[in-house]
């Protein structure tokens, strides 16, 4: 429907695209899940409905958010850009939900072409954040090419900020 | 900026509902910093309140339909929200409404209900209704009433909240007497 804002973008096998009703029960199992440790999980199910709808409107409030990712027909996480209101700046994000899914190289492809997509929606700046415990996303910054730029102040206190692309505010 | 294309806007006498946009939010902030949201899951700090905005919008890129603002039509002034409104794990639709600041008593928030219910019934094509009520909050239950809605039963929300369902008259059953008012 012309109502779901997020453009659908394809690239190396994967599909980006808007967020949709019957995707909750994946996400739900996540956020309920140790994988979403990470995340801040485990989120209780109508935390989990709230961002959902708040990531849905977030495209249309602010113009972008995550993308829901398909690959051989099944949505398998997310990647896009994550703003929410106490965040000082728009960040790119993803998340895999199944173990099995890991070590093929689909987070670095659905993060790459989630970055790209950013540029297209015009962003200017895009960085990710990265916490001392997840040497995955350190790696995943390093293979799209961001540049470490040191300890940042967030409201989480001091983390590790990667750019990758645009000038520091 | 972007903004729902496919929200439908309603009219009344005196009323326009539409699709909420980002120029609303700060009037949204506002009433959700008040303790007079606390029918409606208030109060809310101002990052707690930007999420609630913006899951209200994407209640209609989800599910089709969601919340409007109401505007006076004269004016333009935006008074409050009405809308149809279905969380994940509740029981049925429901038909929600807020009244910010200075705008109760005069009829507006009766006016916008009727609206979004008969577009509930007459164009989505849905059965009696219900409103969600905390018990205690008056004014809500007055106006569930003069909608013609009567209490069902207790109910707890996902979120181990007590309400109280209140049931609308159907689309063929015009309720009581002063539903048509």
């Amino acid at each position: 429907m012309s109502n779901a804002l997020a453009p659908t973008l394809h690239g190396a096998g994967l599909t980006l695209r808007a967020p949709r009703l019957d995707d909750f029960e994946i996400l739900a199992a996540f956020f309920a899940s140790g994988r979403s440790a990470a995340l801040g999980g485990p989120v209780p199910r109508d935390q989990v409905w709230t961002h959902f709808l708040a990531n849905a409107g977030s495209w249309a409030l602010r113009g972008y958010g995550f993308w829901h990712i398909d690959h051989d027909g099944r949505f398998i996480g997310r990647a896009g850009i994550y703003h929410p209101p106490n965040w000082p700046v728009p960040e790119l994000g993803n998340a895999l939900f199944d173990a099995a899914d890991e070590g093929k190289g689909l987070a670095t492809k659905a993060a790459r072409t989630a970055r790209d997509g950013a540029r297209k929606l015009g962003i200017t700046s895009l960085i990710s954040s990265v916490g001392d415990d997840n040497p995955q996303s350190r790696a995943l910054c390093e293979r799209l090419g961001a540049v470490d730029e040191g300890l940042y102040e967030t409201p989480f206190g001091p983390i590790q900020k990667f750019r990758h692309f645009g000038e520091a505010a | 900026m972007t903004h729902l294309s496919d929200t439908p806007t309603l009219t009344t006498e005196r009323l326009t509902l539409r699709a909420q946009r980002r120029e609303d939010f700060e009037r949204y902030a506002a009433f959700y910093a008040t303790e007079r949201s606390w029918g409606i899951g208030g109060p809310l700090d101002r990052p707690s309140a930007w999420r609630a905005f913006a899951a209200e919008l994407g209640h209609w890129i989800i599910r089709g339909y969601g919340f409007w603002s109401v505007d006076i039509t004269a004016s333009g002034t935006t008074i409050g929200q009405v809308g149809l409104w279905n969380p994940e794990g509740w029981r049925e639709v429901e038909i929600g409404w807020a009244m910010f600041a200075g705008f109760e008593g005069k009829g507006y928030a009766f006016e916008a209900a009727k609206a979004a219910r008969a577009y509930a019934y007459d164009t989505l094509g849905w059965g009696p209704l219900t409103s969600v009520i905390l018990p205690g909050n008056t004014r809500s239950e007055a106006l569930a009433r003069r909608l013609g809605a009567r209490p069902e039963g207790n109910w707890t929300s996902p979120r181990g909240i007590e309400t109280v369902i209140w049931r609308h008259p159907g689309p063929n059953a015009d309720g009581a007497p002063e539903a048509r008012a």
